[in-house]
């Protein structure tokens, strides 16, 4: 992956998550994004990484014009303005720019579990319960819970 | 035995019966069918075998596990859809909502006038339906678990006047976890990782994941075995070779035409990879005033079916916070504002069941291991495409939704007031650029007539003696509704001709006259 499209993905990412934005949201780590293009690199198409290479390289020519500078080297105002910019893009062009853009830091980030865990996916609790309720092809059903505390969310269901 | 690519050490050369390629719903009936028979059976599957215990909530490891390229598979077209794939033991169906239907009685009978398929009757098929469902604990969801989403979008469809219900599912024990696009936790989904494929191998099946095959070997017109390769730790391992009395491509509507392509099989009638049918969706994101408890629930656990026979099909649901995500146009700032009210996000989808468009899969140019797809919405199918957003937002507002948030470039977050504007807009497939389809159907149809259909009715190529295609792939029409209860149906069908073949290999019958 050229070092460019790198240091890129991390710069871009708190633009693209709004990082602040609402305070009981987790931090984002610039890391988690670059870790997740190299993996979803190597088990994709070649077309996807290249098509978010593109898109990259298409920033930083963006930010070349606007500011003489590359994307990764301008401050945190001036990186904030120009994708500001680029988020007013209308139509299919612009959707297709920000979902390229923006697939490494927002898969990385909605993926991890204590981002999930705020926004009400309890992964952990979940998987706990999902583990005392086994079910086997050829057992008995499962037998009523041991209260409604034991399921997370209990009696939310109509 | 389930064998992974670690656990063996050297060039395999095997020999059997029969050699499925593809544990999906069509290897994996196969593979239970006629080892339970007591027919020596090998199931070779590209993915790799995951229990329960491995199944961690998450759809990014599900899709990097167990879909085809990560998830990534696309279809080139106006507009490109997403087209996930399951690639692990029990294929797709490990990997789906579990939905279950039968064939909708007006699809047998295009069959039948069609393509000749007279062969295939509803008293037959409902025989299987009814085996299947059986086997499966094909069931309507309970609405205990299946979460307020679904039944309070359902609710609002009756209050519209609109037909609909709760859909039936493979599922036994099934307490909502919401995940069932990741793998089921609990193993209460009927998927054929956790049903065919164990009573397959209980029965003496070997099945070896990680297996990549290359070649169906052909001798003097007649399919004797297939060569190919383990995959260990990313690189091409030892190489497998298995020679059988039949062989039964199962490898879904993708990756069996390109099979055929890549060797030159079968392709007489020209029909090898084309007739692609899928089913686009749209999904459709409500904020509502109340919390509805995401994404806890059965995914997809309703359905509205007062446009089936227009090719309209409304299910849903509820889908993990990732799920919605990615299909949101906001960015920065309104994206994190928008997300932080998950809790209240109403989420439903609608597939075009039936419709005009059609594709075609082929080989990739440079890589012959992968293909391409494509695949373009024509006019009328557009314009139901836009239809079906309308009714979602349609029936979201009338539950008293604030906003909106549909696939539609410049219309994406409508408020009540703006669903005039939807419907005045003329329908565009440049306009959904973060589409999804499911359930590619077609691209080997079978038919009566060799010159317009790739295998006969009982699932055996025309061109290729003892090679059977037992997948999505021969089914020749949209179905109307999610296929895999076909699927498993057809296959089972076609496990009983393929014992006939068997059994007249083995000299103990004449062969059977060609259909």
């Amino acid at each position: 992956m050229l070092r460019i499209v790198e240091e890129s993905v991390k710069a871009v990412t708190p633009h693209l998550l709004g990082t602040g934005a609402v305070d009981w949201l987790p931090d984002a780590d610039p890391q988690d994004s670059l870790d997740f293009l190299r993996d979803w690199s190597r088990s994709g198409i070649d077309e996807f990484t290249l098509v978010t290479t593109v898109a990259f390289l298409a920033l930083n020519a963006y930010s070349l014009l606007k500011t003489g500078r590359l994307f990764p080297s301008l401050g945190f105002e001036d990186r904030e303005h120009l994708m500001k910019g680029l988020f007013r893009l209308k139509g299919a062009l612009g959707f297709l720019l920000g979902y390229f853009l923006g697939s490494p830091a927002i898969n990385a980030y909605y993926s991890r579990v204590d981002v999930q865990v705020a926004l009400g996916f309890d992964i952990p609790a979940l998987k706990e319960e999902a583990e005392r309720r086994q079910v086997t092809r050829g057992g008995e059903p499962l037998g009523p819970r041991e209260s409604d505390d034991e399921r997370p969310g209990g009696g939310e269901g109509a | 035995m389930i064998h992974q690519p670690e656990s063996v050490t050297g060039d395999l050369r095997l020999t059997s019966e029969v050699v499925v390629i593809g544990s999906g719903a069509g290897g994996a009936t196969i593979a239970r069918e006629l080892s339970q028979a007591g027919r020596k059976v090998i199931v070779l599957e590209a993915g790799r075998h995951f229990t329960r215990d491995e199944f961690d909530f998450r759809m990014d490891t599900a899709f990097l596990n167990m879909y085809w390229y990560g998830g990534q598979l696309l279809t080139l077209g106006f507009p490109a859809f997403i087209l996930p794939q399951g690639k692990t033991v029990g294929g797709t169906t490990t990997i789906n909502s579990g939905t279950c239907f039968r064939m909708p009685h007006r699809v047998l009978k295009r069959w039948h006038l069609d393509h000749g398929l007279w062969d295939i009757t509803a008293e037959e098929m409902e025989l299987y339906y009814a085996a299947v469902e059986e086997y499966l604990f094909v069931q309507k969801g309970d609405p205990e678990v299946m979460g307020r989403n679904a039944l309070m979008f359902l609710d609002g469809a009756r209050k519209l006047g609109l037909s609909g219900g709760i859909l039936a599912r493979n599922a036994k024990d099934c307490e909502g976890y919401g995940v069932c696009c990741f793998g089921c936790p609990s193993d209460a989904k009927q998927s054929a990782n956790v049903s065919y494929i164990p009573d397959a191998v209980e029965a003496g099946c070997e099945l070896y994941t990680g297996c990549t095959v290359d070649e169906i070997v052909v001798s003097n017109g007649r399919a004797t075995g297939v060569k190919g390769r383990l995959e260990k730790g990313g690189k091409a391992g030892p190489s497998v070779e298995v020679e059988a009395g039949v062989v039964v491509l199962a490898a879904g509507s993708l990756h069996t035409p390109r099979m055929l392509q890549v060797q030159g099989l079968c392709r007489s009638s020209g029909q090898v990879g084309r007739n692609l049918t899928i089913h686009p969706c749209a999904g459709t994101v409500a904020v509502m005033p109340e919390e509805l408890g995401n994404p806890k629930g059965i995914p997809q656990a309703t359905y509205v079916d007062e446009f089936a026979d227009e090719g309209i099909m409304l299910e849903g649901g509820t889908t993990p916070p990732l799920g919605i995500v990615m299909g949101l146009p906001f960015k920065g700032r309104r994206l994190a504002e928008f997300m932080s009210q998950y809790p209240h996000f109403g989420i439903f989808g609608g597939m075009l069941s039936e419709h005009c468009s059609t594709g075609r899969v082929i080989p990739h140019h440079r890589d012959s291991s992968r293909h391409l797809i494509f695949y373009n919405l024509r006019g009328e199918d557009t314009r139901k495409f836009k239809f079906m957003i309308e009714l979602m937002a349609e029936i979201w507002f009338s539950l008293g939704a604030k906003t909106v948030i549909t696939p539609t470039t410049g219309d994406v977050e409508l408020r009540p007031a703006d669903l005039g504007r939807l419907k005045r807009r003329k329908a565009r497939a440049s306009d959904y650029p973060a589409s999804s389809a499911y359930h590619p159907l077609g691209t080997c149809r079978m038919g009566s007539d060799p010159a317009s259909s790739v295998v006969r009715h009982t699932g055996e190529t025309w061109e290729v003696e003892n090679l059977f295609i037992c997948d999505g792939s021969i089914v020749p029409t949209s179905l109307g509704v999610n296929p895999q209860m076909t699927i498993f149906a057809l296959s089972m069908r076609c496990a009983g001709f393929i014992d006939d073949r068997l059994e007249a290999i083995a000299g103990r019958t004449p062969p059977a006259a060609p259909a």
